[in-house]
């Protein structure tokens, strides 16, 4: 390509030269000249019917057209094929940019409701109508939550202080099979946000990874992604920067059918029959609980192994 | 050359300032662009661009090196068409890399929103 550039710039100096800058391009120069302006002008159209690309990459959707202008000026009032072919490229490039730009910002808007669908969801999980805590061994609480700060700058690398919190964390989950756990992500505002976002969904992945190997169940398991907008401290000093390059995780409890519990059951059957029936696929009175969480942890690996 | 020899192991930034020095500031313009477009390629380097893909950031880098040789040798046309083509393509590999990893987020968030949706569920049946 640059070779050929090179080499009809010698043939089109020349020609200005001995013409008087006046000279007719060749057949072949025209048609690349046109071939480069045609796809660049192609590329700069259809980036502007986007409206995600208007409304949020206007400046580098200007720059294309700009380019573009040039590219048509070079070619019209020079026949300068080097110039020419140099400004299509660049409002080519630059187009397809501001694509890019408007494609990151519809993934951003999908990825917000999402989140918003999650709160949604988890917000009516914790208050839909439970039975009465008559028992004396149903968790009390419908949401606990923990942190885990002091990531490495840059890192998803779990805090070697993070381990015993950790297994803590497994161990409150075992012991009560039906409770969820939402992991949120968080870091500092070094970076940029985009990056940060992703930064954040790392490090609650690798808290995810470090649940699962002590044995947790994917399927109780979401995760998520604040990226840098949920600090808790200051990003001014380097200590309120590493408590905000951290982990969040909230189990939401749900009325464990463990047993010996008879807070779960409506009618006043023994729990074993009531777990039973209502699990339906339960082996044993009690444990029906854990087994259809094991079965659905089985289901929600398949997709994670895709990625 | 001798500066050139000082500065030889700081980062990019001295090596654009030795550029300078060397070529004697011939070409203010075609320094702004290099200065530029190593900018724009050290940009898509962080966010990832080289992993997520790397054919469109080894071209911006390719072209930058090639941009900087031809301005050693004083090919000031050839190196400020480089320079600007890096430029615009680690801007493109930098977007291409911040929309994949905005998609990405997007996907897992939906893929736990609907395994939180089946737990919820099953739950809720347990009761």
């Amino acid at each position: 390509m640059k070779y050929i550039i090179r080499s009809t710039t010698g043939v089109l100096l020349a020609g200005m030269i001995a013409a008087g800058c006046s000279t007719a391009p060749s057949a072949s120069e025209q048609e690349a000249a046109n071939t480069a302006i045609s796809n660049a002008g192609q590329t700069v159209d259809r980036a502007s019917a986007d409206p995600h690309v208007t409304q949020y990459a206007s400046t580098e959707l200007e720059r294309a057209s700009d380019s573009l202008g040039q590219a048509k000026k070079a070619w019209n009032d020079k026949h300068d094929l080097t110039t020419t072919m140099q400004y299509a490229y660049v409002a080519q490039q630059r187009a397809a940019t501001a694509e890019e730009l408007g494609n990151q910002r519809a993934a951003e808007e999908a990825l917000t409701a999402a989140a918003a669908k999650r709160d949604r969801a988890v917000a009516e999980y914790e208050s839909r109508p439970r039975s009465a805590p008559g028992g004396s061994s149903g968790p009390a609480q419908a949401s606990t939550a923990g942190s885990l700060a002091g990531f490495p700058f840059g890192k998803a690398k779990l805090p070697r202080s993070s381990a015993p919190r950790i297994a803590e964390l497994a161990n409150a989950l075992k012991n009560n099979p039906g409770s969820l756990v939402v992991i949120e992500g968080h870091t500092d505002n070094v970076g940029s946000p985009n990056y940060n976002q992703g930064l954040a969904m790392q490090r609650a992945e690798a808290v995810r990874a470090a649940l699962l190997r002590q044995g947790v169940d994917t399927g109780r398991i979401a995760v998520r992604s604040h990226g840098e907008g949920n600090p808790v401290a200051s990003n001014d000093t380097k200590a309120g920067r590493s408590e905000n390059r951290r982990v969040d995780v909230f189990i939401a409890a749900a009325e464990a059918p463990a047993a010996g519990s008879s807070t779960t059951s409506s009618t006043g059957s023994s729990t074993g029959s009531t777990s039973a029936t209502s699990s339906g696929s339960g082996s044993q009175g009690g444990q029906s609980g854990q087994s259809s969480q094991s079965g659905q942890g089985n289901q929600g690996q398949q997709p994670q192994q895709q990625q | 050359m001798m500066l050139a020899n000082l500065f030889h192991h700081p980062p990019r930034v001295l090596a654009a300032c030795c550029l300078l020095a060397l070529s004697g500031c011939a070409n203010e313009a075609l320094h702004t662009q290099l200065a530029a477009s190593q900018e724009a390629v050290d940009q898509a380097k962080i966010v990832g661009a080289a992993e997520h893909y790397p054919a469109n950031y080894g071209e911006a880098m390719d072209k930058l090196n090639r941009a900087n040789t031809a301005a050693h040798s004083r090919h000031e046309d050839d190196a400020m068409r480089l320079a600007q083509q890096a430029e615009v393509d680690a801007n493109l590999a930098r977007a291409k890399t911040d929309a994949a990893q905005a998609r990405i987020a997007a996907a897992e968030i939906a893929r736990s929103n609907q395994l939180l949706r089946d737990t919820m569920m099953r739950t809720n049946q347990n009761q």
